[in-house]
């Protein structure tokens, strides 16, 4: 009788690690009923909902499960595809073969430390519990990686624009310069504008759970749901910076 | 002198007694006896008056009080976030409020006491710093880009991005570093009215915030243009950052309070021109890109464009 156990066991191993290594997405499939599943449906239904996210980049709106069902698989897609297309170019004209375009390592620390300092900026500022008591662990303000989640998953638009970019400048003869040019800026500057604007439909939220906790909290503490309300634009700002010196690395690395 | 908990004020500041509260600000360990379980929801309140004498802190055996007890109360742990949240304690049109007032000189108004001593803050500096160190390296990208397409040379839009990383080296030296070495001196010359480093900090961080709107203007090709900017903004924020510096250094020694000004105007003054020489230089007629000595790969590629195309043709100055 060990044998067989053995056997429903090494395979339930090998499953849950490929499950706990994926997204969280699973949690409402009760767990029997994922593991003797193959290895390739997990995969897929994790795929599914990095898809799912990547399409609700696309139609901005406020949803739960870009919240709840967090993952770091597409940023990390988004941040390695982004500086590999970035130092792709050498550009033929000059004499260096590498021309100050920024290394691959570069534009990592900028993505990810960015997107770190806006949340850490947000989380600052939230002071969302009341004064002298702990919040319910379900009021809490969204975490640190659920908000780098959605600032990376907006970053979307800017590298279709930077593929945009790029298929430009090989298609476009070089003697048509500034067409191209403004062709980029404002193809560039569109989805610069896209992407900040889901990121603060998708993230403000994310950051004003806060305040809806700290309304739920502490209402006998006005002044606290006053001060959050009115720092909206010291939270947004910058995501609009973040967002803005990616748009510039995007602009100038398709040259 | 001994304060009970009830009893303590912290919005009236009476600029004419030794601050006791404020350096204990500063020497900012804090050190926590126990109590780190709520860190991330501590709350910190508001900055007005009498909501810091009420701050309690649960669970703290604080009932001791040989150390009094509203210094206890009001540092939570280095290691809780409401430790750091103490210092991004601000709305939006006060920060607003700040940067204004950062090159708006008044002779009756002092940045420091007036706006800043109640509720330092780091979220201003640090993101003034920040955009300023983005918004420098765009405009000191796009100025080379029109200079050198303006030559003639056939300029690819490529960016350095070294030109990132000195921006970002000069300005948060600047931005931690002078007012270390300020607080410093203060401390060892015994000035009886310094301020806190944090106040500093903020002074300092909010006085760059000019060279913003300076650096998107300078992308302008005209060599007199940009120094009339650059010097305009050296001024006024220069002023207002001696005017809030002069009542705290003045209460010293006559020397030190000479000295450290004349110190702190040359090196505002030394980052405003080290800016425009190394982002914004305009050469005019052959030989003139005073670029500097410090990236001599970079500028010697473009600069090399540029004397070569100002040795072929005459060259329009600017």
């Amino acid at each position: 009788a060990s044998l067989p156990v053995e056997g429903i066991l090494s395979s339930a191993s090998v499953a849950s690690t490929v499950q706990s290594s994926s997204s969280i997405s699973a949690n409402i499939d009760a767990e029997p009923s994922t593991i003797d599943e193959p290895v390739r449906a997990t995969i897929l239904r994790d795929v599914k909902a990095i898809g799912n996210k990547f399409l609700l980049v696309f139609v901005p709106r406020s949803s739960r499960t870009l919240i709840k069902d967090w993952d770091l698989w597409g940023p990390l897609i988004l941040c390695t595809i982004l500086a590999l297309l970035l130092q792709g170019h050498s550009s033929s004209s000059s004499s260096a073969s590498h021309d100050g375009g920024p290394q691959f390592a570069q534009v990592f620390i900028i993505y990810w430390a960015g997107a770190a300092a806006v949340t850490l900026n947000a989380q600052l500022l939230s002071q969302s519990s009341s004064r002298g008591k702990k919040p319910a662990p379900s009021q809490r303000p969204p975490g640190f990686l659920q908000s780098v989640c959605v600032l990376g998953y907006c970053v979307l638009p800017l590298l279709l624009a930077l593929i945009f970019s790029q298929l430009a400048v090989l298609v476009i003869p070089s003697g048509a310069f500034l067409v191209s040019f403004i062709l980029r800026c404002l193809f560039t500057a569109a989805s610069l504008v896209w992407s900040v604007y889901s990121a603060s439909v998708a993230f403000l939220p994310v950051a004003e759970s806060a305040t809806a906790a700290a309304e739920a909290d502490a209402a006998s503490n006005p002044q606290q749901r006053v001060l959050f309300a009115n720092r909206r634009f010291l939270v947004a700002y910058p995501i609009g910076l973040f967002y803005i010196v990616l748009a510039w690395l995007v602009l100038s690395g398709s040259g | 002198m001994a304060r009970s908990f009830k009893d303590v004020e912290y919005t009236k500041v009476d600029l004419n007694s030794p601050h006791k509260e404020f350096p204990a600000r500063d020497t900012s360990v804090g050190l926590d006896d126990g109590d780190e379980d709520d860190d991330v929801h501590y709350d910190r309140p508001g900055s007005t008056a009498g909501d810091r004498a009420k701050l309690i802190r649960d669970g703290g055996a604080d009932g001791e009080d040989g150390e009094t007890t509203e210094e206890a109360a009001k540092k939570p742990s280095v290691l809780s976030m409401a430790y750091y949240q103490q210092f991004f304690d601000v709305d939006t049109n006060q920060v607003g409020k700040r940067i204004l007032s950062s090159f708006v000189p008044r002779p009756n108004r002092n940045l420091v006491s007036d706006d800043i001593r109640h509720s330092p803050d780091l979220y201003g500096p640090f993101w003034v710093c920040t955009t300023l160190v983005f918004v420098t390296a765009i405009a000191g990208n796009l100025a080379d880009y029109f200079q050198t397409s303006a030559a003639g040379g056939n300029y690819v839009w490529v960016y350095d991005f070294r030109k990132v990383t000195f921006a970002a080296t000069a300005i948060y030296l600047y931005w931690w570093l002078v007012p270390l070495l300020l607080w410093a001196v203060t401390w060892w010359r015994q000035v009886p009215e310094k301020y806190a480093y944090l106040e500093l900090l903020c002074l300092y961080g909010y006085s760059l915030s000019i060279y913003i709107p300076v650096s998107v203007l300078c992308v302008i090709q005209l060599a007199a243009v940009q120094w009339a900017l650059i010097l305009l903004a050296m001024a006024l924020s220069g002023t207002v950052l001696a005017l809030s510096l002069w009542p705290s250094v003045s209460s010293g020694e006559r020397r030190t309070a000479v000295g450290l000004l004349t110190a702190a105007m040359l090196l505002h003054a030394a980052l405003a021109v080290g800016f425009k020489l190394y982002f914004f230089h305009v050469t005019s007629g052959g030989g003139g890109s005073a670029s500097s000595p410090a990236t001599p790969t970079y500028s010697g590629r473009t600069s090399a464009t540029t004397r070569a195309a100002a040795t072929t043709r005459k060259t329009p100055s600017g």
